[in-house]
């Protein structure tokens, strides 16, 4: 009885300090860590899954034993996550943020946003391209590129007035000069597929990842529908990139607008405001940290992430789930999207607000 | 097809599918009984486990969960009258009665057998009609959804209990409450009062929780009464057998409900929120005698039990063949699917179509092998029904309070579950009937998020006159109309009942049957003091934005108008009996257990007040601690040991595997600094 007493007190005194022990000195400070990834979007929609992808293999790369805890605050188009994560989490590198960036929201100055978007700082963005999609018999019938301009009154699908693909959806539109009805309501691009299947709207926008996963095995393979233009990032220098992603016949809206237009190029405060949406909303995704936090950390996010683009199982996964390669800018490379937003010309803010604005003013506040 | 179904089936069977399945369904079975929990919560919590599985085995395991977690659900709304997830909220109307006359095993026998009749029918029509599903979804846009909520809404007549006029006012409240937070068509949030909490809707499952949980559990408190008001051996007729034999002797009611389930459940946005009213409305309205409903009638549960189980194959269908889900939890779905490199479209019926298969399989076996284990299990279960009230209300107000944290993770969800809470006791003691109130405000968010969908892509009414419009307004009509003959009915039989004190002690304890003018007469003048000004706040918003909240509101108050007549006659009938105004106040108090309601409602107020400062991990356990000694009169030893295992249920299960976001409270802010470096800070905060 004795031995077994003694011999418990020394496996406790054993584990106690293996316990209390020091740190080891090359321990790095994630290393058996939580990590929190906030993310202010819905647990089911395609953004959460790509975020569970990527923290899945990032966690390997922040430290030993580091797990990455995702949790979803969705509400107000993002805006109620973001307000969660400036207020409330504390500036300690063990919080992060992986969702929409609300440049739109803070620029428009919707209401409930409280967040400074100049106290975040990016730890990595992933770019995102757009294809708008209509129904090729919608009177007078889409068959050639010029179709569209006939259209009398097109119908438009979208989540709400200030959303992206709401905007890619409509703005090209008014740029071409068609006349449309805006249906916002459609929570998901699901919606919009069942609505666009039943009739309901005529034409619609996705990102290339709803592109493959709902429509190009669907109406378009079909013939229901057709692919009209895509959307893309607006370098520095003044070009539209080539994501490289969808069929060769498919044009950027720029070039587009060119073949319906004579060989004319758009102009005017709504191509003002499509540039700048090229430009700030083609980066629409990505990972954020607070400012304050110290900047060895944001190093160490940055870092991780960088690393987790080239890991096989990562890219392995994201191919399968996403059907393209990933596309992310890290840290610095991408800091600017939230730095630069707010230089917007006149021309381009009256767009967006003229894009986005209620249809009726309200009579009091 | 029928070589893609029999390879299907095979893939399930072999291993690991089949080790993924079984697990799936345990997993299940413990989400779906736990108030707050469900089959989402599984799904988010199960997807990055199956990131490098390979496709069978991993939706085996998602499905598995996903498709027993409402027939899991039944024990939490059987026993304690709280839905233990969304799908069986219509259970609780004749499974708690059920339950409190000692015959929880009678419904759980049923409940379970004919959940996994519902699974396993739902999933063979499916089968059976996939090419008739696509016509059937493209038949339904958005004008179709609206019709078919506004049929969703014309079962409050089923469910008002006693008053219909209460119940229609209590629908309206239900939509005025559907339309917080932003509207469908711009960035105008109503009613939020300039809290973020509100921007969007007001969550559900706080408001389910609260307004059913709270309620019950106040009253096991307060009596110290176990669940099941007749003792054990005193119960007749209450054996699980003859749960299972009710199913066979109603089994046309069964067949018709899984068919509901299955064809309602793949309505996208619609089907799975609303199918077990839908199907309890049905039960309810085709029964020659429904004067039973509401008091225990088994046909209550069998209903609704069979419906929301057939919705999951309802659903599952259109989400891998088309990429429609119907419900979040498809969505989810939709996303596994696409994380596993499939893309949902023709192709999940052609080349893919052993993959659908070997899904509809995983839901039918699921299905079978849960109400087996659930069977075996629930004997025991039942036993809870006869343990003392003190013991059974500090765990489950643990499960309720972090149920209703899950979603939002905002304290606002713990206000909202005290204060619909609140409500839903005056609600039940005032003669208000609870079930219209969810109904409504399920439907009053996809129905206007429809209704504003048809206006602007119809750019009017015309799409009044689609045809299937037309047929959902003919069964509108044909509903409102069997639902008039039912009560004159029933109101002719209570008539007839009225010398019978049997009657009216039942009438009292049922759904909106209690009498208490004095006690619903102030909640009478709250509501018609809301949805005046609410109708007046609304008149500022532009068209798009005010027409629902107006639509609930004008009538609201009009219907509460006439619901104050009444009350203050009959409130002023009191105050004659009992020989004037405080007598009559003291009466209906006394009668509301008021005084000690106050004092539970007091002990939750104080944990909420409390929690900020200390967080959830230590406020929880000291609830239980101190309502244990203090209003149990139990010992510190049991207390303690109960307060721990409170404390063991937050740290292991919410905290390590559902990885909750905690509030953060003040001890968070200091705590963690000063805790050695090998304790770890997930204990505490």
């Amino acid at each position: 009885m004795t031995f077994i007493n003694n011999s418990l007190w020394t496996i406790a005194a054993a584990a106690a300090i293996a316990l209390a022990g020091p740190t080891p000195a090359k321990a790095g400070f994630y290393d058996g860590k939580d990590v929190t990834v906030i993310m202010n979007v819905g647990a089911g929609g395609g953004l959460t899954r790509s975020g569970r992808l990527f923290t899945n293999t990032m966690k390997n790369y922040l430290g030993k034993g580091t797990n990455m805890v995702i949790k979803n605050i969705a509400g107000a188009g993002g805006v109620k996550g973001m307000n969660f994560f400036a207020e409330k989490t504390k500036p300690d590198g063990l919080t992060v943020l992986w969702g929409t960036s609300q440049q739109m929201a803070q620029l428009l100055k919707l209401r409930g946003v409280r967040f400074d978007l100049s106290k975040l700082t990016v730890i990595g963005a992933g770019s995102s391209s757009y294809v708008s999609i209509a129904r090729s018999d919608f009177p007078p019938g889409l068959k050639r590129a010029g179709d569209l301009l006939k259209v009398k009154k097109m119908i438009v699908g979208g989540r709400g007035t200030t959303d992206g693909l709401g905007l890619w959806a409509r703005l090209p539109l008014l740029i071409l000069g068609v006349d449309y009805r805006y249906v916002p309501g459609y929570r998901g691009q699901p919606k919009m597929n069942a609505a666009i299947r039943a009739k309901e709207i005529g034409l619609l926008s996705t990102g290339s990842t709803g592109y493959f996963a709902f429509y190009e095995n669907t109406i378009l393979k079909s013939g229901e529908g057709t692919a009209l233009y895509y959307h893309s990032t607006l370098t520095p220098d003044g070009k539209f990139s080539n994501p490289g992603v969808f069929p060769p016949g498919l044009k950027h809206f720029s070039e587009y607008y060119k073949e319906t237009h004579g060989g004319k190029s758009p102009s005017g405060p709504l191509w003002e405001a499509y540039k700048w949406i090229s430009r700030y909303n083609s980066r629409p995704f990505g990972m954020y940290a607070l400012k304050a936090v110290d900047p060895a950390r944001i190093a160490d996010l940055r870092g991780a992430f960088r690393k987790n683009l080239t890991d096989p199982d990562f890219l392995a996964g994201w191919r399968k789930a996403q059907k393209t390669d990933p596309n992310f800018g890290v840290g610095e490379e991408v800091d600017w999207l939230l730095k630069e937003f707010n230089n917007i010309s006149p021309a381009a803010l009256a767009g967006l607000k003229k894009l986005t604005a209620s249809k009726k003013k309200m009579k009091k506040k | 097809m029928f070589e893609a179904l029999l390879e299907g089936l095979f893939a399930v069977f072999q291993w690991p599918a089949i080790g993924f399945l079984l697990l799936g369904v345990l997993l299940g079975i413990w989400l779906g009984a736990v108030p707050g929990l469900g089959g989402i919560i599984g799904l988010v919590l199960l997807l990055p486990f199956t990131f490098g599985m390979d496709t069978i085995p991993a939706f085996a395991l998602l499905l598995g969960m996903f498709a027993v977690t409402s027939t899991s659900d039944t024990i939490a709304s059987v026993m304690l009258g709280i839905p233990g997830t969304a799908a069986s909220q219509a259970t609780i109307l004749d499974g708690y009665p059920l339950a409190q006359q000692g015959k929880a095993a009678r419904a759980f026998g049923a409940a379970f057998t004919v959940s996994a009749f519902g699974g396993v029918f739902g999933a063979i029509i499916l089968a059976v009609s996939l090419p008739l599903i696509l016509p059937i979804i493209k038949s339904f846009a958005s004008p179709e959804l609206f019709v078919l909520g506004m049929l969703g809404l014309a079962m409050v007549g089923s469910l008002s209990g006693g008053s219909i006029l209460k119940g229609l006012t209590v629908a309206a409240l239900g939509i005025l409450l559907s339309t917080v937070g932003y509207g469908e068509a711009e960035s105008i949030p109503r009613f939020h009062f300039e809290t973020d909490y509100l921007l969007d809707n007001l969550p559900l499952i706080p408001v389910v929780l609260g307004l059913f949980a709270i309620p019950e559990l106040m009253e096991l408190a307060i009596r110290n009464v176990s669940i099941s008001r007749v003792p054990k051996d005193q119960t007749e007729g209450g054996g699980m057998l003859e749960g299972v034999k009710d199913v066979f002797r109603h089994w046309w009611l069964a067949l018709r409900c899984a068919a509901i389930g299955t064809y309602v459940g793949m309505l996208p946005g619609l089907g799975a929120a609303i199918v077990d009213w839908v199907a309890y409305g049905h039960a309810v309205q085709s029964a020659k005698d429904k004067s039973k409903f509401g008091f225990g009638d088994i046909r209550g549960v069998i209903a609704p039990e069979a419906a929301n189980n057939a919705t999951r194959g309802g659903s599952l269908i259109p989400t891998v063949a088309f990429g429609i889900p119907g419900s979040l939890g498809t969505a989810i779905l939709l996303g596994a699917l696409l994380i596993q490199g499939l893309k949902p479209g023709p192709d999940m019926l052609t080349t893919e179509l052993h993959i659908t298969f070997s899904m509809v399989w995983t839901i039918v076996i699921a299905n079978i092998v849960a109400a087996g284990l659930l069977m075996v299990w629930s004997k025991q279960v039942a036993k809870i029904a006869f343990l003392p009230g003190h013991l059974i209300v500090p765990g489950v107000i643990l499960f309720v309070f972090l149920g209703a944290w899950l979603g939002g993770a905002a304290i606002g969800d713990w206000i909202s579950c005290l204060a619909f809470g609140i409500i839903g006791y005056v609600m039940k003691r005032g003669g208000w009937p609870r079930p219209p109130l969810i109904l409504a405000l399920i439907l009053g968010n996809i129905m206007e998020n429809a209704f504003q969908i048809s206006m602007g892509a119809h750019g009017g009414f015309g799409w009044l006159s689609r045809p299937v419009v037309l047929i959902v307004i003919a069964l509108i009509a044909l509903t409102i109309l069997l639902s008039a003959r039912g009560i004159t009915k029933n109101k002719a039989a209570q008539k007839a009942d009225a010398d019978d004190p049997a009657s009216a002690v039942r009438q009292e304890a049922s759904e909106g049957g209690a009498r208490n003018p004095l006690l619903s007469l102030p909640f009478t003048i709250i509501l018609f003091v809301l949805f005046t000004w609410a109708g007046l706040q609304a008149f500022a918003w532009p068209e798009s934005v005010r027409e629902f909240p107006l639509m609930s509101a004008v009538p609201g108050a009009v219907m509460v108008f006439f619901v104050l007549i009444s009350d203050s006659r009959q409130a002023y009938a009191e105050i004659g009996k009992h020989g004037g105004l405080s007598p009559a106040l003291a009466a209906a108090f006394d009668k509301a257990l008021l005084n000690k309601a106050s004092m539970f409602f007091g002990y939750l107020l104080v944990m909420i007040l409390v929690m900020p400062f200390i967080g959830q991990k230590f406020a929880l356990p000291l609830f239980i601690l101190v309502y244990l000694i203090r209003w149990g009169g139990y010992n510190w030893r049991i207390a303690g040991g109960y307060a721990f295992g409170g404390w063991l249920m937050i740290v292991g299960f919410y905290d390590r595997i559902l990885d909750m976001l905690w509030y953060p409270s003040w001890l968070d802010s200091w705590l963690p600094e000063l805790l050695p470096s090998w304790l770890p800070r997930w204990f505490f905060v």
